[in-house]
């Protein structure tokens, strides 16, 4: 297929009286060359199946590392819990601390960053990728743990996975495991408090767009256990 | 090396398998050498954490192998630094890995092919993870079974090292750059094989699930229980690290398991080697090639060998006798099939082995002659073959006469290749010898540096070789130029391959964008697809099949000039 007449020209580049200099040119993606005959391709379907089948795996696995901005911050849209099982675009993915042998790595690389310090209850190697959920809220993400309290750390690990993945801010600063017994019965509420610490620029994901809509927001959070619940206190300073 | 289109290649591969991020710090690896992850901050703009998740995921796919070497600090003193060196040639192997799958399906099981597809899929995984993956974990016997064929036949091999000590080099490569980044290339290849084979594990333990100490991992004995009580449960009591050492040994000690790259090619060369015999030779030649290279696989050190290992004539027949189509060979067949093959008994014993580097060396040949033939026309692959042939430099009418091309027509043809960078051409040399002056007896040549070309006589240009011999004698005044052409094999070689990572990078783009163009007709469902719609999907799909068959047959021909 011809692909020509696609995004005609780049702008005309005339400047510095270079009128006429250069010659406007038609930007073709894909101009028209001569082929082979087709009939001397052999189809290699097993082969072109097989890549499809590990193409899409890879894209569906923790692998994939996207970068997510942010922009949930300026959506004032509180998600309903209907929209959570919409089937949407995105993908809900594991940790990769999970599946990693944390050994096998340099230290730099693995140390001060939560999932690795201990891998209690990794997840198995298989994971459905058909499984495609859109991002949770945050707010809804505490709402469910807190209905769902006890039924473990995989919860827990779905949640620092989406810590892992959406946080842009500088989260290593504040990796130090703290001594607080508190702080470390529940791994993930750490991961919460970096995300919520707003040092930086205080973007926080998710939640000051659903709260009040200002963008620069510090939040910090505080949390108590009680007889093995989690409550979460949050204050908003302007 | 990697070539220019190489590097865009592979780039576009990671991003494809791995998305932008982790394909930027990748082609930061690829164009700037071994980095720290410091330097990486500061080139890749990311932040840290992405970097670092980046990094990760490059080394569990074996993309990336990290080593420590000392630098000079801040303060003057030595301080041990961790770099990261990219591993192009592993990148690249991901386009084949279907290969490698339809390689272990055909030669040993579906069972192992599962087991590899999930090496594949992972990059790395630790037996206990492979048997976590397997369906139906009652059937653990069989996975470990398996297993072991994979070892056996080398398909799978022990990860390196995570982090070895390598010593710095001597050579200063990070400063020197411009006429020096000839040799820059060399010394980032040595400094790649050093890093590689100080992270490389013994060769005993490479295809071993023994431990250094000697005993094997046996989970069952360890139990007692069947294993389906080897549940994962189990595991977490004897600490995070996922053992399979022999219980209380070793626990810091993991073992990692991959795809053994290296013999993947291998295989493949060996098929190539075979299918080009056959095509050039006959069936009854490839048929005993086949039964030597299968024989002598394992025993072969590294993948480009220039010579088969040596067999004798009675382990050749044994082993011909072996394969179906070489039951009905007789032995005067086989040793026909030897002679044809180029090879004779070597010295007293009746051994014998194949130069399998000549073969390649054919087949490459073929290849880039039939580019030209295809692209410039029959004129032009005459005088190609011609100067491929010859390996010197060769003077335009001189080409012409030989190859029965019009003296007009040749120097056009042979300037497009030239300009095409397939041949190497040297005028220059003689726009400076035209200053050569005919004054009585004397000829005197402004630049004689050259062996090749020296006057003697009044008004005759004498082309000699490296060895003084006479290949050409012209009558010249002083109005002459001359052209030589050459075919430089090794530059061309690398010009090819860069084509073809060009080549494969357009199949890939282009399928891309055909997806994409029917972004919306592939989210119809079936019933919904109906008249001019389903046409269109038929059409896309077929599209697709073919341009990936094309790109996956490319592969075969990039293979033969980088890996083989």
């Amino acid at each position: 297929m011809a692909y020509r007449g696609r995004g005609r020209g780049r702008g005309f580049r005339g400047g510095g009286g270079g009128i006429g200099y250069a010659k406007q040119e038609p930007f073709v993606y894909f101009p028209d060359v001569e082929l082979p005959d087709i009939k001397g391709v052999t189809v290699e379907e097993m082969l072109v199946r097989r890549s499809q089948k590990l193409l899409n795996y890879w894209k569906a696995s923790p692998y994939y590392l996207e970068a997510t901005i942010s922009k949930k911050g300026q959506n004032a849209e509180i998600e309903k819990v209907s929209d959570r099982n919409k089937v949407g675009t995105t993908i809900k993915r594991d940790s990769l601390s999970q599946i990693l042998v944390h050994k096998s790595f340099p230290v730099e690389l693995t140390e001060g960053s939560k999932g690795w310090q201990s891998q209690p209850g990794r997840k198995r190697v298989r994971w459905n990728p058909d499984s495609e959920l859109q991002k949770l809220d945050i707010f809804e993400k505490l709402e469910q743990r807190q209905a769902q309290n006890g039924r473990g750390e995989k919860e827990k690990k779905e949640g620092e996975n989406e810590d892992e993945d959406e946080d842009e801010e500088n989260e290593e600063t504040e990796e130090e495991p703290s001594d607080d017994d508190d702080y470390n019965q529940n791994v993930d509420f750490d991961d919460d408090e970096d995300d919520f610490n707003a040092d930086v620029d205080g973007e926080v994901v998710g939640w000051v767009g659903a709260f009040k809509g200002k963008s620069s927001s510090s939040v910090t959070q505080t949390k108590a256990n009680v007889n093995g619940t989690h409550s979460i206190v949050l204050e908003i300073n302007g | 090396m990697a070539t220019p289109y190489g590097i865009k290649f592979a780039v576009h591969l990671i991003t494809s398998h791995f998305g932008n991020l982790v394909a930027n710090v990748c082609e930061n690896l690829l164009r700037k050498g071994p980095l720290t992850l410091q330097q990486l901050i500061r080139f890749t703009e990311l932040t840290p954490l992405q970097i670092k998740n980046s990094l990760l995921i490059l080394i569990q796919h074996n993309c990336v192998q990290p080593f420590s070497s000392e630098q000079i600090g801040a303060g003057g003193n030595e301080v041990k630094v961790t770099q990261y060196l990219v591993l192009f040639d592993n990148i690249l192997h991901r386009l084949r890995f279907p290969k490698f799958l339809e390689i272990v399906s055909e030669e040993l099981d579906k069972n192992c092919g599962e087991i590899l597809e999930g090496l594949l899929q992972h990059g790395r995984l630790t037996l206990e993870q492979i048997y976590e993956r397997a369906r139906d974990n009652a059937v653990q016997d069989a996975v470990r079974e398996s297993f072991q064929k994979l070892l056996n036949s080398r398909f799978v091999e022990r990860c390196p090292a995570p982090e070895p000590f390598v010593e710095p080099s001597t050579i200063k490569s990070s400063n020197k750059r411009g006429a020096k980044s000839a040799k820059l290339d060399e010394v980032s290849e040595t400094e790649e094989q050093r890093v590689l084979a100080a992270a490389a594990s013994l060769d005993t333990l490479r295809f071993s699930i023994l431990t250094p100490s000697g005993t094997e991992f046996d989970e069952d004995k360890k139990d007692g229980d069947s294993s389906s009580s080897m549940g994962v449960g189990e595991k977490r009591k004897h600490g995070a690290a996922d053992s399979d050492d022999a219980f209380g040994s070793n626990e810091n000690e993991v073992i990692l398991w991959r795809a053994n790259f290296e013999e993947f090619t291998r295989y493949l060369r060996h098929k190539a080697c075979i299918e080009n015999v056959r095509a050039r030779l006959d069936v009854g030649a490839a048929t005993v090639l086949k039964a030597m290279l299968d024989a002598t696989r394992s025993a072969e050190k590294k993948v480009k060998t220039e010579n088969s290992v040596s067999l004798s004539m009675d382990t050749i027949f044994e082993e011909v006798m072996k394969s179906e189509a070489g039951r009905s060979l007789t032995l005067d067949r086989v040793r026909a099939s030897l002679v044809q093959l180029g090879c004779s008994s070597s010295g007293t014993d009746d051994t014998y082995s194949i130069d399998l580097k000549q073969i390649i060396e054919l087949a490459q040949k073929e290849e880039v002659e039939s580019i030209v033939l295809r692209r410039y026309g029959r004129d032009a692959y005459r005088m190609f073959r011609l100067l491929s042939k010859a390996g010197l430099l060769q003077e335009t009418d001189k080409i012409a006469d030989m190859t029965f091309v019009e003296k007009k027509e040749a120097p056009k043809i042979l300037g497009k290749l030239w300009k095409d960078e397939y041949l190497h051409m040297e005028v220059e040399y003689f726009n400076l010898l035209i200053k050569f002056t005919l004054s009585s007896n004397m000829a005197i040549c402004d630049v004689v540096d050259k062996p090749r070309l020296t006057l003697s006589g009044m008004s005759d240009l004498v082309l000699m070789d490296q060895n003084k011999e006479i290949v050409n004698k012209f009558v010249v005044d002083r109005n002459t130029t001359f052209y030589l052409w050459k075919v430089n094999k090794p530059i061309l070689w690398q010009h090819v391959l860069d084509e073809m990572y060009h080549a494969a990078l357009n199949l890939s783009l282009r399928v891309i964008h055909e997806l994409d163009q029917k972004k919306e007709l592939l989210t119809i469902p079936p019933e919904k697809r109906t008249g001019p719609l389903e046409k269109e999907f038929k059409r896309l799909k077929n599209a697709k099949f073919f341009l990936e068959s094309s790109l996956m047959k490319l592969d075969d021909a990039l293979m033969l000039f980088r890996h083989f």
